[in-house]
């Protein structure tokens, strides 16, 4: 069923090198005009399923369809419309940035005046005619997003993006993104590994581990299910001992320490009953708190090792 | 964005493919710039033009036959100072040093998410190329006519004046070389793009000129495109008074526009597989 509100849709998509299983039936769904915050440890499949995107890598199993349309029969159309980033910056170090932006605009047959829109979006006017080989590394990460941004793509995608920026150059580059999202209604789909480089400026999220997609939705999505992950601490003199004493209300705690009980939040009602029951054996009670997790928590607890 | 503006992205008319071919061989030039691959042209074409000069210069009158043109020994020694070796390790560098420039930037994937079609960049670095090594021996070409003319002035003794410049022979040889040196192009480049490392590519080249040279005079050693050139210039006529070029293609040559096809064929799927 085509759903004209995605730009980009994947369908149960895979892919293995070798033997080795790298994205295991991943449907992705970037709704348009959205900034979509692609999350995951180094190594999770984020830049094969960035590549395959793009066809780069052919699937093997599952489908890539890209503003409504099926990747495979109509790559390069749908290119023409795509700006893209892939892991490190692919640069030619004897020419200058003018010089590499050239190349790809008369590669793409674009018009002349967009290597100097691009050059003044990523702040690099002055230092254009400067052989790249020169450049920082940040320098080289901007004129790469530069770049991906030459043609005036309706979808941005951009694999680690930050890498080599500094804390000014990340400010910036989200400022660019938010930027090119509401003022041009471009939709970018951004992959990084650190969830607090996106945080700030994604409106959607989807995070991927060993080659799984473990949640995507919106940004308020993911701290609903926060919300769920909140749990009570209590502080006490004998944590083991409230535990035999209170078997079936405390069935749910763990012992975290010899004066500690966590047990997941359920209501306000049932903090209110189970402290009156502490007090009612006998246990004092020194410290009762709730705490709910950070979204990096969240993010940390997706993507940790299932034990 | 609706429906309607989505379906204008995949039926709004394609760049016609030699637009595309275009911007992909303007791409090519500027990336040439700077590159250690344009001076190898440069110096291909300059250096053994030089060593043939100082030869007739300092030593001219040893070479002459009596009553024959002094542009037949200064041509086809300089030839053959190009043919033999030079031209083949010319051409296998050349290849990998257009190639390299990718390999080095790593800017294949770069490239491959372009909306240009494969065929297109792959044929169009090939292009690039053929265009830069067709430079090379027109350029060589044009430095013998410019020092065969300049030892008219500096050495009047050998006789250039008296003899009429053999342009017609020199056009002839130049395609001919060069047809024969497209086989050896085509081959290098399938391997160049293959091989990320620059000694597989280099291994081949010399192997294949040193085999070619070996089994020269052997059946069938045609069919091996590094000996081209040579046999290219075997068949040049130079006892008489004035050089011969037949300006038929041999069968060597047409081999080595056969390898040049096949290329074209076989070599954009082979490759896409060698990249990944």
């Amino acid at each position: 069923m085509l759903d004209t509100s995605l730009l980009i849709e994947t369908e149960q998509l895979s892919f293995q090198f070798g033997p080795t299983p790298i994205l295991r039936a991943v449907s992705l769904q970037v709704p348009t005009g959205s900034i979509y915050g692609f999350l995951g440890p180094n190594g999770a499949g984020k830049s094969t399923t960035l590549r395959l995107l793009l066809g780069l890598l052919p699937a093997p199993a599952g489908s890539v369809r890209l503003f409504g349309h099926d990747l495979g029969r109509h790559r390069e159309a749908l290119l023409r419309h795509v700006g893209a980033l892939i892991e490190s910056p692919s640069l030619y170090e004897h020419l200058s940035g003018r010089d590499n932006l050239e190349a790809t605009r008369r590669l793409r047959g674009l018009p002349a005046a967009r290597t100097a829109t691009v050059l003044a979006l990523v702040g690099l006017t002055a230092d254009a005619h400067r052989p790249v080989r020169q450049y920082s590394l940040g320098m080289r990460q901007r004129l790469s997003i530069a770049l991906a941004l030459l043609p005036d793509p309706e979808l941005l995608i951009l694999d680690e993006p930050t890498n080599g920026l500094d804390p000014n150059g990340i400010i910036e580059l989200r400022e660019l993104l938010r930027y090119l999202q509401r003022e041009h209604g471009k939709t970018i789909l951004v992959s990084s590994h650190l969830l607090s480089e996106v945080e700030r400026v994604a409106s959607h999220v989807g995070v991927i581990r060993g080659g799984e997609l473990l949640f995507q939705g919106s940004l308020a999505d993911l701290q609903l299910h926060q919300a769920g992950q909140a749990h009570i601490v209590i502080e006490t003199q004998d944590a083991a001992a409230c535990r035999q004493l209170l078997p079936a209300e405390l069935a749910d705690a763990h012992v975290t320490s010899a004066g500690t009980l966590q047990l997941p939040f359920r209501s306000p009602e049932r903090v209110a009953a189970l402290v009156q029951q502490l007090v009612a054996v006998g246990q004092p009670l020194y410290q009762i708190a709730c705490r709910q997790p950070s979204l990096e928590d969240t993010f940390l607890h997706l993507t940790a090792a299932r034990a | 964005m609706s429906l309607t503006s989505t379906s204008v992205l995949v039926s709004s008319p394609s760049p016609a493919w030699w637009q595309l071919l275009g911007g992909t061989l303007a791409a090519e030039r500027i990336k040439l710039r700077r590159t250690a691959a344009l001076r190898l042209v440069v110096g291909f074409a300059a250096a053994p033009v030089l060593i043939i000069f100082a030869v007739f210069y300092f030593r001219g009158a040893t070479l002459l036959t009596p009553g024959q043109s002094p542009w037949v020994p200064y041509l086809h020694n300089a030839w053959r100072t190009e043919v033999t070796l030079l031209l083949p390790l010319f051409a296998v560098l050349l290849t990998s040093l257009v190639v390299q420039v990718e390999h080095r930037a790593g800017t294949w994937k770069h490239l491959l998410a372009q909306p240009v079609p494969r065929r297109t960049l792959f044929v169009g670095k090939l292009l690039t190329v053929l265009g830069l090594s067709l430079l090379a021996q027109t350029l060589h070409a044009a430095l013998l006519l410019l020092t065969g003319w300049l030892l008219t002035v500096l050495r009047p003794e050998l006789g250039f004046q008296h003899y009429a410049t053999p342009l017609a022979p020199l056009a002839a040889a130049v395609l001919r070389i060069y047809a024969g040196t497209v086989g050896i192009v085509a081959v290098q480049y399938v391997v160049s793009l293959a091989w990320r490392s620059f000694v597989v590519p280099i291994a081949l080249g010399l192997v294949g000129t040193v085999l070619a040279l070996t089994v020269l005079r052997i059946a069938h050693a045609d069919l091996l495109p590094y000996g081209a050139p040579l046999l290219t210039w075997h068949s040049f006529e130079a006892d008489g008074p004035a050089l011969r070029v037949p300006t038929a293609l041999a069968r060597h040559e047409w081999l080595s526009l056969i390898w040049l096809l096949l290329v074209l064929l076989a070599g954009p799927a082979w490759v896409r597989r060698r990249l990944g």
